[in-house]
């Protein structure tokens, strides 16, 4: 998984993003101000900039063309379009409007590391293997076969495991399906995955939210 | 953001609308009435010259009152078909009469860049008398006051779209820094709500994100109460009165245990709720700045009161923007609502309030009250 730098200086926020993005297994290091990101990133390879826009010290721009060798992912707070306007001309990757949706967060990050390969390859779990690349499920080492939407419900379920996902969410991220409504079709595919991976323990139910893929029972 | 752009041109272009439309009212009547009379004065004129062109030829033939009539007139040389009457600004002409010709009716006419009053009138026997009037001098006047009241008018809405402007600035700038301040508990409340709802957390984690939801809402009521205090100084709430010194420290050390002070004045007169508010938000700031076992010292000296801290003390950009933050240009400082409160605070008070720092030594907040 990747390993993604957070310059943000408000210690609740930096947590609250590590803690989003450890939740789906990447390695987070947190830094608090700028002169301390830089010296982070020298001692280790970073796959992903995660920069506060305003920063006490200085302001996340600044910091950012010392690193601009490594993707980043600006997070700013509403309307300040200004910012998003110089983020994309120093050329930063994405950016997030605070306050901000995890899901929405995790999408981004996705994203961008999809576009620089430094995304995740493979998952596995007890005997389950998935190869996001070539877009196959062994259990056992043996070959399941998945329909399309199946699989793309898997995926989405586990790019954002530990995490509760709507029906609706499940929808529109995993089929692009936007309308509303009947959702029963999800229900129906979720239980066909659970009877052809076995995955009963580990695709749960959450009451009045959704389905959330859990790692650890 | 937009919309406010939006509203404050149609504002203004209201108020240029306005001011035009009053000056023509203005300037109409009055380019009438000149005119009016001009016209009035001419017609008089024509009239008399008229009357006395016709008795004076009253029992001559038509052909020898013509004669007499060129006589009387002068012709211009240039070829021009009047002549000088009466005045030194009339001619009189007197012709065979052209086919249609309209008596009695004013005409304006321009010419080599004069601007000629003319009538026509024919006399008894097909004597046809055409009087002149120069109006340049009354026409030129007339243009010149109306450009004058065209730039008046423009310089006038100029002023009202600036001091527009400058309003505008002043009721929002304090709303855009609350709507700043509020960002970061909306995020964090935001977030780790979204956490404990969907996402399977350790109990610690849990915890954590609990933990950070109070003290962000916490932060929330902070910003509120900071939001009344600012209505009320814009309110002039202001009840001052004998406030005892030594009183008012002992009240802060209960909000600040670590607050050491040095009282050397006995009392100030101030409005007791703003007064605390203005130095609970100073030594706040300096115990924030402070590491935890620094000390924060209180010191009043009459006329003086200090905050002195030993903490980590502020960039000059800082500095420059805490002493002043309404010319605040860079918006990368990060800035509360807290700073232009206790300038608020300080100025209703007849106080000032300065800071001097040297990162890393710490700083030195200093309301100085003048008037007292």
């Amino acid at each position: 998984m990747a390993r993604i730098l957070i310059l943000e200086d408000e210690r609740a926020i930096n947590d609250l993003v590590a803690l989003n993005l450890g939740m789906v297994g990447h390695t987070t290091v947190q830094a608090f101000t700028g002169a301390e990101a830089i010296r982070m990133a020298a001692i280790q390879p970073i796959d992903l900039l995660i920069i506060d826009v305003m920063l006490p010290d200085t302001n996340g721009f600044s910091v950012y063309e010392k690193l601009s060798d490594i993707p980043a992912i600006f997070l700013t707070a509403l309307g300040e379009t200004a910012d998003k306007v110089k983020g994309f001309e120093r050329g930063a990757d994405d950016y997030i409007v605070k306050p901000f949706e995890m899901t929405e967060l995790l999408l981004r990050v996705e994203a961008v590391l999809r576009r620089t390969h430094k995304n995740e390859q493979r998952y596995k779990i007890d005997d389950l293997e998935v190869d996001f690349e070539a877009k196959t499920v062994t259990k056992g080492g043996v070959p399941v076969e998945l329909t399309m939407q199946e699989y793309a419900l898997l995926e989405t379920l586990l790019k954002n495991r530990n995490i509760a996902l709507s029906r609706q969410k499940l929808m529109r991220e995993a089929w692009d399906v936007s309308f509303m409504g009947e959702t029963r079709t999800v229900d129906v595919h979720i239980q066909r995955l659970r009877k052809k991976l076995g995955l009963d323990d580990r695709i749960k139910t959450v009451y009045k939210l959704g389905y959330r893929f859990e790692e650890t029972p | 953001m937009k919309l406010r752009q939006k509203s404050y041109l149609w504002t203004v272009l209201l108020v240029a609308a306005v001011l035009f439309v009053s000056m023509l009212c203005l300037v109409i009547p009055n380019i009438r009435m000149t005119i009016g009379s001009v016209e009035s004065r001419a017609l008089g004129e024509e009239k008399a010259l008229a009357l006395s062109v016709d008795g004076l030829f009253e029992k001559t033939p038509a052909e020898e009152r013509r004669k007499y009539a060129r006589g009387f007139a002068i012709y211009d040389s240039g070829g021009a078909t009047f002549a000088l009457g009466s005045g030194g600004d009339t001619w009189v002409a007197t012709e065979p009469v052209p086919p249609k010709t309209e008596t009695g009716k004013v005409c304006w006419v321009t010419q080599n860049g004069r601007t000629v009053l003319t009538i026509s009138d024919v006399l008894s026997d097909g004597v046809w008398l055409r009087y002149g009037l120069d109006t340049t001098e009354v026409v030129n006047r007339l243009r010149w006051q109306a450009i004058g009241s065209a730039i008046l008018c423009t310089v006038l809405t100029g002023g009202i779209a600036v001091a527009l402007y400058v309003m505008q600035e002043r009721i929002n700038r304090p709303v855009e820094r609350l709507a700043h301040e509020l960002r970061t508990p909306l995020t964090v409340i935001h977030g780790y709500g979204e956490l404990l709802e969907r996402a399977k957390l350790t109990p610690e984690q849990q915890h954590k994100a609990a933990q950070y939801i109070v003290t962000e809402s916490e932060r929330l009521g902070e910003i509120s109460q900071k939001l009344l205090t600012l209505a009320d100084t814009r309110k002039n709430v202001f009840r001052p009165e004998r406030l005892s010194l030594p009183e008012l420290a002992a009240h802060l050390k209960r909000t600040y245990p670590t607050l050491e002070t040095e009282i050397g004045w006995d009392a100030l007169t101030a409005d007791r709720a703003l007064m605390l508010s203005l130095l609970g938000n100073l030594i706040g700031n300096a115990v924030k700045a402070s590491p935890p076992d620094s000390p924060v010292l209180m010191k009043a000296v009459p006329g003086k009161i200090e905050i002195i801290d030993e903490g980590s003390g502020m960039t000059e950009e800082r500095l420059r923007y805490v002493n002043d933050p309404s010319h605040a240009k860079n918006p990368d400082i990060r800035s509360g609502l807290g700073v232009p409160l206790c300038h608020e605070i300080a100025a209703l008070h007849g106080a000032t309030l300065t800071y001097s720092s040297k990162a890393g030594e710490g700083t030195t907040a200093t309301v100085t009250f003048t008037t007292l």
